[in-house]
């Protein structure tokens, strides 16, 4: 189990010390896959430094397995006896050694019978059998992580560290090497961590989410509790797509309703408890799997090309009176689902997730409601969008 | 709270020791009470500031023959379809083969003997012209490294941004070879500082022909020792100025190492044109020694024979000195190259600097000092290879340290990170991951101190051992003789540019070898390396560009 606690790390450039990890907490449980996003210049890659032993904390603890690698009463352990591997963003082969002779590196004192096994091993784990006389600039993008990663599973460190390890693959590779990475670790049981700066990555591949921003922790725990509870509007934005629009909270205790342009909602939970009394502006959060969205009764403008295909599945009719009046801007489609964009009467616009049959046409109105209870902010720097 | 730091301080101490150890003859100059007013003394001599003058405009001079010379070759070779560029690299590197002074002499010869009535060549302007066509290969070699490191993606990059025949070149590539020019002049103008030899051949006075002129002429040390700070300081100027030149080049940096030759701009049938102009200038730096080598060698077939022993014995000699030289200077440059490269801080770029400031007094001064050393300090060396090789160490370690650094900047320190995470300690890590890949650069620098070792004229002529010669100083001995036709120096010469020749020729394939073959496609993500850790001595204004021309989808 890796314990990360309170680390601190101040880079100076110039004048201003930056605080590159402003008191950094995070907890690796054994052999699970832990991700930590942030956008970059979050201080990613300088926690995985500080816990590879490349970078020394300013202050704080590292440990792992119950030894004490940084803390304030010891000198730190070197990154050679930390028994931690590295994947770093660029790989960062050897280019002077031969594939297996880079997976063989970190495992140079095992008799060389036993060496070579391992490599064949390893090799063939990450899909590259055969391929160990190559020189690395003779590899592709792919395969060359996937050679990083064999060399630094090779000596079975306690923790494995990815440094954005996909980024520089194009988007296809990209998903599928994660998944197998991800697979290839869980079966290996090995405890990993991996920063990312692609919020899809970090909530595929984790077990455990950490959300960095500003050289702090600002969110952790279940990737898909971080999801549904972001602790402020902004991170709600920076998770996944999400409109914030101005409210005014009403009621109190279980009944507290927001007003806001898409009607009175309820409201999940409503952060910034501290709320000055009689405050009652908030920012709201709505997300499009939050929405519904109907096509008004009446004549529909639909243009020609538009299939106008009507019945239940497709397009239902507004029953009700409740949300907003809109227009359709576009919709894309996704295969699986469709993001349809609308912007409601008062411009605001607003994407909405509907199923991948359901089509609407561009200048279509449309009613927009939401279905679930919604979270507000009471923070009132954004603005609606 | 304070934590203790790493204790990797032992090459830094290394380096510090080295510093100051070839900042000694400096500090002896200053020690040795010289004034101000001595220094203000020696303009009532007229020949003073005419000499100061003339070494001004011979340097600017020589400065600008050589930046057009080694930029155009370098552009010629990397960027035309010219025929034949592996060849035409190889050709434009000869020139190195040949000492200044020897190239002078057989210049000057050649004009006596073909062209008597003529003296172009000890005009100003024509001294300028010898001397840049000895010295030229100073800036190509780093140009062209530069040059064809470009990664060619990034060039594309650029044009697709921002279209206009030039705008690539401009945008990426000159600020990619503005560092090298700047090492390149550096060296060039050092060289011009403190020649003697070939500045006496070409009848130039300059400050270092007048140093020399007050010691072995007149013996007048103080005049010398004043003329020398003078010296002295102009070289601190052009240390300076150098290090504007190279500025802080990101580009360059991140540049480095493409995985594709770069793009070439197509000449069509001005092929042979520019080839056959390009030949022009090899054959005019080395074709006089040439042609007056085998000459004298034809005309003197009776009358030698009985020297050949002679000619063995400074031969012998030579070649001993000059690897003294480059095994001390390697060793002696790797603390200084590797703390620079890892810990680029104020003060292991001081050190280096340090080390460059010793370059740059004249070698004269230099042998002086260490004559005055040896004999106050340990009078049994004195007059001994060991001063000797010394002598040629302090001068010639900002070579090794140069290309030491070239060398391990691409042995990266991601790559060092990731062999201790792997559990490799410090000693595995160097001897397995930072040697392996810093050989070519470390080769190169014991390469060029041994070169410049067995061309060195001054500093031999000063500290030569009793009764030992090498190749130089018989040379040198031959143009006091009553015929300046070269045929008694031909057989001396013959063997410096045979010599001259072998580290040449590896000096160019280990270029070729480093820029075509690099590692360099292992390098994908090195327009963002994760984050500003670039390789040692870039700096974290070169973020904002970086990521500009960083596509994350
Ligand atoms: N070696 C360094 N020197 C100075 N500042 C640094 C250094 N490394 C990182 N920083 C700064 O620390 C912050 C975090 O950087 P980094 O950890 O690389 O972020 P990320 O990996 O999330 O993009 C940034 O503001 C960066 O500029
Ligand atoms: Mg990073």
């Amino acid at each position: 189990m890796l314990e990360v606690r309170g680390l601190r790390k101040c880079y100076t450039t110039g004048r201003h010390p930056t605080a590159a990890l402003d008191r950094v907490d995070l907890t690796v449980e054994k052999g699970s896959f832990a991700t930590v996003l942030g956008p970059s210049g979050s201080g990613k890659t300088t926690l995985l430094r500080c816990i590879a032993g490349f970078e020394r904390a300013d202050a704080g603890t590292i440990r792992l397995a119950g030894r004490d690698l940084d803390s304030p009463s010891i000198s730190s352990v070197r990154p050679y006896d930390r028994d931690i591997g590295v994947v770093p963003q660029e790989g960062a082969l050897f280019p002077h050694l031969s594939v297996a002779r880079n997976v063989a590196f970190g495992i140079a004192d095992r008799p060389r019978a036993r060496r070579r096994e391992r490599v064949e091993q390893l090799l063939e784990l990450v899909g590259l059998q055969g391929l160990g006389d190559r020189r690395p600039h003779q590899l592709s993008g792919g395969q060359q992580q996937r050679v990083a990663l064999a060399r630094a599973l090779a000596p079975e460190p306690r923790l494995i560290l990815l440094d954005e390890p996909f980024s520089a693959l194009d988007a296809q590779l990209r998903v599928e090497l994660r998944e197998e990475v991800r697979g290839l670790l869980r079966s290996l049981g090995t405890t990993a961590l991996l920063v990312t700066h692609d919020q899809a990555e970090a909530m595929t591949l984790a077990d455990h989410l950490v959300v960095m921003r500003g050289g702090r922790v600002v969110a952790a725990g279940d990737p898909r509790q971080v999801y549904d509870e972001p602790v402020d509007a902004e991170m709600g934005r920076f998770l996944g797509e999400a409109v914030v629009v101005r409210g005014t909270l009403a009621g109190s205790g279980d009944t507290v309703t927001v007003d806001c342009v898409l009607g009175r909602l309820a409201v999940a939970a409503e952060t910034g408890a501290d709320r000055l009394p009689g405050r009652t502006d908030c920012d709201v959060l709505v997300r499009p799997e939050q929405l519904r969205v109907q096509r008004l009764d009446g004549p529909v403008e639909a243009p020609p090309w538009s299939p106008g295909r009507t019945g239940s599945a497709s397009a239902p009719a507004a029953t009700s009176t409740a949300g907003a009046t809109a227009s359709v801007v576009a919709q894309s489609f996704y295969g699986h689902d469709a993001l349809v964009r609308v912007r409601l009467d008062d411009g605001t616009q607003l994407a909405v997730r509907v199923p991948g049959s359901v089509r609407f046409g561009v200048g279509d109105r449309v009613r927009v409601q939401v279905d679930t209870p919604v979270w507000t902010y009471a923070g009132s720097a954004s603005t609606a969008t | 709270m304070r934590r203790l730091t790493r204790p990797g301080s032992v090459a830094a101490w290394l380096a510090v020791a080295v510093a100051v150890a070839s900042l000694v003859p400096l500090i002896y100059l200053f020690l040795s009470g010289t004034s101000l007013s001595d220094i203000r003394a020696q303009f009532d001599y007229p020949s003073t500031s005419a000499a100061v003058v003339q070494t001004l405009v011979l340097t600017a001079l020589i400065g600008g023959v050589t930046t057009v010379l080694g930029v155009g070759a370098a552009v010629v070779v990397t960027r035309t379809t010219v025929p034949a560029p592996r060849l035409l690299t190889v050709l434009f590197t000869v020139p190195l083969a040949v000492p200044g002074f020897v190239s002078a002499y057989a210049t000057y010869s050649a004009e006596l003997v073909f062209a008597p009535q003529s003296s172009v060549v000890t005009s100003l302007v024509g001294a300028a012209v010898v001397m840049s066509l000895t010295l030229y290969p100073y800036v190509f070699l780093p140009c062209l490294i530069a040059l064809r490191g470009v990664d060619p993606a990034l060039e594309e990059v650029v044009s697709g941004l921002r279209p206009g025949r030039f705008s690539a070149f401009r945008t990426v590539s000159l600020p990619a070879l503005r560092p090298a020019l700047g090492a390149g002049l550096l060296i060039v103008t050092l060289h011009v500082l403190a020649e003697y030899g070939a500045m006496v051949q070409l009848g130039r006075s300059t400050l270092t022909t007048k140093i020399m002129a007050e010691m072995l002429d007149y013996g007048d040390y103080q005049s010398a020792r004043s003329l020398s700070l003078l010296l002295a300081g102009f070289s601190v100027l052009v240390l300076m100025s150098t290090r504007w030149l190279s500025g802080r080049s990101v580009i360059a940096e991140v540049a480095r190492g493409g995985s594709r030759p770069p793009r070439r701009s197509t000449l069509g049938s001005w092929r042979w044109p520019v080839l056959l102009v390009a030949l022009v200038v090899p054959l005019l730096a080395v074709g006089p020694t040439v042609l007056m080598t085998v000459r004298g060698l034809l005309t003197a077939q009776g009358t030698m024979t009985a020297s050949w022993s002679q000619v063995g014995a400074a031969l012998s000699n030579t070649v001993g000195y000059a690897l003294a030289a480059a095994l001390v200077a390697t060793l002696c440059a790797l603390p200084v190259s590797w703390w620079v490269t890892r810990h680029p801080k104020p003060l292991s770029h001081l050190t280096e600097r340090a080390v460059w400031l010793a370059h740059a007094i004249p070698s004269a001064i230099l042998a002086l000092a260490l004559v005055f050393l040896a004999t106050r300090l340990v009078p049994s060396l004195y007059k001994t290879p060991a001063v000797l090789v010394a002598g040629y160490v302090i001068l010639f370690l900002p070579l090794a340290v140069a290309n030491q650094r070239v060398g391990l900047q691409s042995a990266r320190r991601s790559y060092d990170e990731v062999a201790s995470s792997l559990g490799a300690r410090p000693a595995r890590t160097f001897a397995r991951v930072t040697l392996p890949l810093a050989a070519p650069g470390l080769a190169a620098g014991a390469i060029l101190v041994a070169l410049d070792a067995s061309k060195e004229l001054t500093t031999t002529l000063m500290l030569l051992p009793f009764n030992s010669s090498t190749l130089s100083s018989k040379l040198w001995a031959t143009t006091n003789g009553e015929s300046l036709d070269f045929t008694a120096a031909a057989p001396y010469a013959a063997l410096l540019v045979l010599l001259g020749i072998l580290p040449v020729y590896l000096l160019v394939r280990g270029t070729l070898a480093a820029t075509t073959s690099a590692p360099a496609s292992v390098e994908t993500g090195r327009l963002d390396g994760g984050g500003p850790r670039k390789p040692a001595g870039a700096s974290l204004d070169g973020e904002p560009r970086r990521l500009a021309l960083t596509t994350h989808q």
